[in-house]
């Protein structure tokens, strides 16, 4: 009897054994909470200055994307955690917190933001090796590192959707104004090269980040007499500043901006209801989608996210779904991030990264119809 | 047609450095004190009316007397519990300047703190305009020169027909000959210090109604101010202000207009070279 009651027993332990860990495997999946030592992701973003308004307001949709990620599991079981480090918006800013980030808090990847900061950033990222991804929008940036990843729809694959309805409207006359930061050269090359053929006069001005009054510069625009305005910044409050300053010279002129800036709160307050009329392009997404992500971040600060929050928060999952693959370290992080292909991005589109890691995002062009409110028509050709 | 429009955003500039203008000159030309926080107080009566109006919907004229009251008992708190004891314990002008630059920093850092470095503007709305052929002139910005005008009107008055305005008068001549004949100094020195900090917050409240403020934008609105002074020229205080501003203004529109890459450089070498023909000013 022995012989078979004990191997009895030992079958019993033995599907209890294998059995067991699929369980918890599939209940971990199915929203169990993740814990142990969280991996952690450095965030070095502008907390403070005139682009601080950026990472007040981005850093909530990281947060909750995190946290949406540990709700249901983790990555293999693990939380994600962010470490945060304000770089104020600049370069030196930029190097220190990464730094810090890298060296003390030993993370692995980093979320970061902004043309200048990147650009200090990438030299670093290539000494240690760790990837960067950020939603900057300057053609052909993160192609100068292997370690520099973008999820954003950058502006040179803007332009062809707004240029083509500078073409439908018989554009002659284009003014620009840029701010005196690193994404003004890029931009005005595009630009430049994106009416080349249309035969379009351009002029362009530069603007400093934290000044109030450009009503020189606008007249200076309006002495040009053109026939649209594009504006291309870092969404910035100075760019409703300068919209608002627009309408108060009485220049009832087109304006058009390269970012997904009305989305943008900070911007929308200063801005008020000069923006009505204004045209952008951005990072195309539905609300619906994006609802678990709307409902969290309303929740959190009493307001929808922009279209920078839904990027930031597919830029969480990615680095998690490169954990998950190829384990927390640089390389494998780098190695995840590169082969993104047809990633459900929360706004609802798929995403993939190209061979420059550039993601390849819809894009759309949208009509400011009421800025209070706001309401925004897609009027994608 | 450009060089009108040029011009109307000029005086309206100017209008908005007169009253931090003469205010500075005011506590300079008397009281020898280099006041750098005068920025600050300028900046905590824009704060103080953005909470107020733009925040908590209050009304803008409530909203406006009350920043301007704090600003006036900040510049005298700052007086009293800083300057002054520094001088009682025998600090020369050069403490207080680093006092006063200390101050300046302090409230910087919180407001920075506090808002983040965002543009905080107190207003939503879009201000009526006039066009008069291609010139278009902001109504707010004949509200500011008209506003200028009755506080340089009124100053005139208090300088020239009340008592403390001849003392103020007397103190900028020669201070300690003031103090011997019986002007009394302290009293006198609190009108001062309320008068030019309530004249901060009035600008104050305009810039953050009209362009909206920064935590930096005190430090930056001082700084042109205290080029207005030097421009202006200090025996005259009223008229050395005001034409100092208002060459400021312009010089800043059109440097703004012409060479917007070169603005503070336009600025700054006028400055210079103005300093090197009359040292004193143009009305010094």
């Amino acid at each position: 009897m022995w012989p078979n009651r004990m191997r009895h027993l030992f079958a019993a332990i033995s599907a209890v054994a294998v059995i067991l860990p699929a369980v918890c495997g599939s209940r971990d999946a199915a929203g169990q909470a993740a814990s142990g030592e969280p991996y952690k992701i450095g965030v070095t973003y502008p907390l403070s200055g005139p682009q601080g308004a950026w990472g007040q307001l981005l850093v909530p949709a990281m947060e909750i994307a995190v946290q949406h990620v540990n709700q249901s599991g983790g990555v293999k079981g693990r939380p994600l955690a962010l470490v945060v480090e304000d770089t104020k918006g600049n370069p030196e800013g930029a190097v220190s917190a990464m730094r810090k980030v890298v060296q003390v808090d030993r993370v692995a990847a980093i979320l970061t933001i902004f043309t200048n900061v990147v650009s200090a950033q990438m030299p670093l990222a290539d000494q240690l090796k760790v990837p960067l991804l950020s939603p900057v929008e300057s053609p052909g940036l993160v192609a100068k590192s292997q370690w520099a990843f973008a999820h954003s729809p950058p502006l040179d694959r803007k332009l062809p959707l707004i240029v083509a309805r500078w073409k439908r409207d018989n554009v002659k006359r284009l003014f620009a104004f840029y701010p005196n930061t690193p994404i003004a050269k890029p931009s005005s090359v595009a630009v430049k090269a994106a009416i080349e053929k249309l035969g379009i006069q351009y002029d362009e001005v530069l603007f400093k980040l934290g000044d109030t009054d450009f009503r020189g510069l606008i007249t200076r625009a309006k002495s040009f007499n053109p026939d649209v305005i594009f504006i291309n910044g870092h969404g910035t409050p100075d760019e409703g500043v300068i919209v608002k300053q627009i309408r108060e010279l009485g220049m009832s002129t087109q304006v058009y901006n390269g970012t997904g800036i009305m989305t943008s709160q900070s911007f929308r307050e200063v801005v008020g209801k000069a923006a009505e009329g204004m045209i952008y392009a951005s990072l195309k997404y539905d609300v619906v989608a994006a609802k678990k992500l709307m409902d969290a971040y309303r929740a959190k600060l009493g307001f929808d996210p922009d279209f920078a929050g839904l990027e930031v928060y597919d830029m969480v999952f990615m680095i998690a779904q490169a954990i998950g693959k190829y384990g927390y370290n640089g390389d494998g992080i780098r190695r995840g991030l590169t082969e993104i292909k047809d990633f459900r991005s929360i706004g609802g589109g798929l995403v993939s990264m190209d061979k420059d890691r550039q993601s390849i995002v819809a894009i759309a062009l949208y009509l400011v119809k009421d800025a209070v409110k706001p309401e925004l028509v897609e009027i994608t050709p | 047609m450009n060089n009108l429009q040029v011009l109307a955003i000029g005086l309206g500039l100017a209008g908005h450095y007169a009253l931090v203008a003469v205010g500075f000159a005011l506590i300079f030309a008397t009281l020898r004190i280099f006041h750098i926080a005068h920025g600050t107080v300028f900046i905590t009566a824009g704060y103080v009316f953005f909470l107020l109006h733009r925040a908590q919907g209050i009304g803008l004229l409530p909203s406006g007397v009350f920043a301007v009251a704090v600003a006036a008992l900040l510049g005298l708190a700052i007086d009293k519990a800083v300057y002054l004891p520094i001088l009682r314990r025998g600090g020369g002008m050069f403490s207080v300047f680093i006092a006063s630059l200390g101050v300046s920093l302090i409230f910087e850092a919180g407001f920075l703190a506090y808002t983040k470095g965002v543009v905080s503007v107190a207003r939503t709305g879009m201000l009526d305009i006039l066009t008069a052929g291609s010139v278009t002139v902001r109504s707010l910005d004949l509200a500011v020169l008209a506003i200028v005008a009755m506080v340089y009107g009124l100053l005139y008055l208090w300088l020239h027909r009340t008592k403390v305005g001849l003392e103020v008068r007397g103190l900028t001549d020669n201070g300690p000959l003031a103090a011997v004949v019986g002007v009394n100094v302290d009293r006198t020195r609190t009108h001062i210090f309320l008068l030019a900090s309530a004249l901060a917050g009035v600008a104050g409240v305009l810039t953050a109604y009209d362009m909206g403020i920064g935590p930096d934008t005190g430090t930056r609105t001082l700084f042109v101010a205290v080029v207005a002074v030097i421009l202006g020229g200090m025996r005259n205080l009223l008229l050395g202000a005001i034409i100092g501003s208002v060459a400021l203004g312009i010089l800043t529109a059109y440097a703004g207009f012409y060479f917007p890459e070169w603005l503070t450089f336009s600025v700054f070498i006028t400055m210079i070279l103005l300093i090197l023909v009359r040292p004193q000013g143009l009305f010094g």
